[in-house]
């Protein structure tokens, strides 16, 4: 059976890019149907943030921790359906730490 | 444009081209790129202009103080570009940039020293009062393991967080006689002080919140200190840095802090609470706790003595330190080291 796959660029900054490896731009191919944000998080949690002993910066269980702002192709997913925002093949999600630096 | 753009405000408040970016206070005032940071820069330039900061015959000369952090990146950004306009509209202001590095993983103060010009380390307000903390220093390393020392053998990681707070306090003072300044500009944003009102509250700093929050704060023989960012969000601070292609100044040492288990102290515990109301939609909590804080007020008079720590009023009769200022001393065993501080 063929499973739908989704390409999309993942974009970390203000400082969430360090539990990703020190890369800000990841470009990444995510299985299945109706892609939303969620899915995004939850693909993130099983890959690549899987060992990474911070997840709390950036994930509070299932949703994306308070104080990090989340963009779909530059546009403020408050503005579309945050976590129920659908993804479409090439977009760009950026996920922005308002936390810590300095 | 996307396809799920159900959401109310698909226009900016500004212009008629399609939003991108939130308001700060929910999705029913959104701004396209370019309508933001001209709002963004439009509160900067508000926040100081307002306040008289620069006029009336002020002194033109004043210590910016940065730490890396996004805000201090922003704040930078803003006066350099306010600086450079035409003589007609520009801010006329000469600053004097110090950077202060609070981090005592190794190798973190040489990493900033490359690229900031002025840089001091936190650790330098341990140093005896007739020495400039403007100066090398003997030894580095040395002098910021004392330091750590100090930190680590804090009882509480409040105790630990709150004697870090007021010792950088107390060495922007030291940078500002220094350098002959009488005017202080910091980085703290709306978040920052909403924070700090509640911690300082838990802390039994109540009177005091009003005076750590203004817009500008005077105190008697001490500089002003000068908040130009204390309407502005760290969502805004964010998203300006991006827009102004200002991100890459920020110094990062998380990665090398991250690891470490820092406990959880008072600070971090209003950090979460505010934050958690504002993704649960309540998003006049940092609003609404800055202005009640700056309606708090102690019950002092003009001749009411500072506290000799924190450098500020708490009642009438207080003499030496203050309350709060003492239960943490009270935490700390060995505070030989900034016991100059206090005298």
């Amino acid at each position: 059976i063929e499973m739908t796959e989704t390409s999309l660029t993942l974009e970390f900054t203000g400082g969430s890019e360090f539990l990703v490896g020190n890369q800000k731009i990841h470009q990444v191919s995510i299985a299945g149907e109706e892609l939303t944000i969620r899915s995004v998080l939850l693909w993130l949690k099983e890959t690549l943030l899987k060992n990474c002993d911070r997840i709390d910066l950036l994930l509070e269980g299932e949703a994306v921790r308070p104080g990090v702002l989340v963009l779909v192709n530059d546009t403020d997913w408050e503005l579309l359906d945050e976590e129920r925002t659908l993804l479409k093949n090439g977009d760009r999600v950026t996920f922005i730490s308002t936390l810590h630096g300095g | 444009q996307h396809e799920s753009m159900t959401k109310a405000s698909l226009q900016c408040v500004k212009c008629s081209n399609p939003s991108t970016i939130a308001g700060a206070e929910g999705k029913n005032v959104a701004y396209c790129d370019g309508c933001y940071g001209e709002m963004l820069t439009h509160k900067f330039r508000s926040a100081l202009g307002k306040r008289r900061v620069f006029k009336d015959g002020a002194a033109k000369e004043a210590l910016v103080v940065s730490d890396g952090s996004s805000s201090s990146v922003f704040l930078l950004g803003q006066i350099r570009d306010a600086i450079q306009l035409n003589p007609h509209q520009r801010l006329v202001m000469q600053p004097t940039i110090v950077t202060i590095v609070s981090s005592v993983t190794e190798g973190v103060l040489a990493r900033v020293a490359e690229k900031e010009s002025l840089v001091v380390h936190l650790a330098a307000v341990m140093r005896p009062s007739e020495e400039k903390v403007l100066d090398k220093g003997r030894d580095a390393e040395e002098e910021i393991r004392g330091l750590a020392q100090l930190l680590s053998s804090c009882k509480s990681p409040t105790s630990r967080d709150e004697i870090t707070r007021i010792l950088k306090e107390r060495l922007i003072l030291r940078l500002a006689a220094e350098l002959q300044l009488s005017t202080v500009l910091i980085a703290d944003t709306a978040d920052d002080l909403a924070r700090l009102s509640l911690s300082a509250l838990c802390i039994g700093r109540g009177g005091q919140i009003s005076e750590m929050t203004g817009g500008v704060e005077k105190r008697k023989g001490l500089p002003t200190i000068v908040r130009p960012l204390k309407e502005i969000r760290s969502k805004e601070i964010a998203m300006g840095n991006r827009m102004f292609g200002w991100e890459k100044e920020v110094i990062y040492v998380e990665e090398d802090e991250m690891k470490k288990p820092m406990g959880y102290s008072i600070h971090k515990a209003t950090e979460d609470f505010i934050e958690t109301l504002h993704t649960e939609g309540f998003q006049a909590t940092v609003s609404t706790v800055l202005s009640t804080s700056s309606k708090v007020h102690p019950d002092v008079n003009p001749s009411s003595l500072l506290c000799t720590l924190c450098l500020r009023t708490f009642s009438k009769d207080m003499v030496g330190l203050c309350p709060p200022c003492q239960s943490i001393m009270d935490e700390i065993p060995d505070w030989s080291g900034i016991a100059h501080l206090v005298q």
